[in-house]
């Protein structure tokens, strides 16, 4: 019924599981812990990697991640590593903030716990990094943690301004399986916002969590087709399954327009004809009709 | 819910009724879920 031809103004991120703030320093040589960051004549080198298109354009929100350290040598710290395929595996660590903030004390105050990594090329030397063995237990062995892929994310758009896309009719956009960050889109009278869909059978996802589906397939020399045509489901993140609910109790009402397929919410909807905003209505009425409460959502 | 929100017995089941209008995308979309009322 309803197909679009992808109009977008926003971010896609494409399959993954973990975003590289990827400013890497390197180092040739290995190095003793405390010059870890350092040559022996105090320079740093920078290590030749592309994939930060999306981060190269100053400081805007798709340069968000953590600064982290990466060099071409072990780290003498960590126990074990896995068997890398790569002849030029990178090896690093990124401070995590596993206190939370001291009050009064500055943002970086405990940021200071290192998570050592490495990074392989799973194809072979020279045919790219995509292969990231992360330390999560933090036992300083790599080979026991679960293998995780590279995230790319990949803004489209005319250009970035402020940190935000600004809209295009079509766009080139890397091969590759993608859920969308964030996508506006106008069909006829209707501006909407289309997000991941971050509830899952009524409770809060980890945003941590990669996306379930990647639901924008690209594909060499095929204009992509974002398909509405699916049947929408409401979803309610509350009230609840069975709730039960006393006279003078708050009865608390938010929902989520959902593509079940494409995994993703639709919200901000927006009549540019008319000029109003199409917040979705609540009403609760008894069996018989009679209403009882009425109001637009988030209601109660 | 209202404190003289009168109920039929000990209990009473509302319908919690969200209607969506998205215009030409798919049109008017509503969902209802049940809730409970209860004297207790």
């Amino acid at each position: 019924m309803s197909k679009l031809r992808i109009s977008i103004a926003g971010g896609l991120v494409v399959a993954a599981v973990a975003v590289f703030r990827a400013q890497l320093q390197s180092q040739g040589e290995p190095q003793g812990e405390n010059s870890a960051l350092l040559r022996p004549d105090n320079t740093e080198q920078v290590v030749k990697l592309r994939e930060v298109s999306a981060l190269d354009r100053g400081r805007d929100r798709f340069q968000g991640g953590q600064l982290c350290v990466c060099r071409n040598a072990p780290f003498g710290e960590v126990k074990a590593y896995p068997e890398f395929v790569s002849g030029k595996p990178l090896f690093g660590w990124i401070p995590f903030d596993t206190k939370g903030h001291k009050p009064g004390s500055g943002r970086h105050s405990y940021s200071g716990m290192r998570y050592y990594f490495a990074v392989d090329e799973s194809k072979g030397t020279g045919r790219g990094y995509d292969r990231l063995y992360f330390d999560a237990n933090h036992d300083m062995d790599l080979r026991k943690d679960p293998v995780l892929k590279l995230w790319l994310m990949v803004a489209i758009g005319r250009e970035v301004v402020n940190g935000s896309a600004i809209e295009a009719r079509s766009r080139r956009v890397p091969v590759g399986d993608y859920s969308p960050t964030g996508l506006q889109i106008q069909f006829g009278q209707l501006r909407l916002d289309v997000l991941p869909n971050r509830y899952s059978d009524g409770r809060f996802r980890d945003p941590g969590q990669p996306p379930r589906i990647y639901g924008v397939h690209i594909r060499p020399d095929k204009p992509f087709v974002l398909d509405f045509s699916n049947q929408p489901e409401v979803l309610f993140a509350a009230p609840a399954r069975d709730l039960r609910l006393k006279p003078g109790e708050t009865l608390y009402v938010a929902a989520l327009l959902v593509d079940p397929r494409l995994d993703v919410a639709m919200m901000g909807l927006y009549d540019q004809g008319a000029r109003r905003r199409l917040d979705p209505t609540v009403v609760v009425s008894r069996l018989n009709g009679e209403k009882v409460a009425e109001g637009v959502m988030p209601f109660g | 819910m209202p404190n003289d929100l009168k109920i039929s017995g000990n209990q009473e089941t509302l319908n919690v009724q969200v209607h969506y209008d998205t215009l030409e995308l798919y049109g008017k979309v509503d969902a209802t879920r049940p809730v409970t009322i209860c004297r207790q």
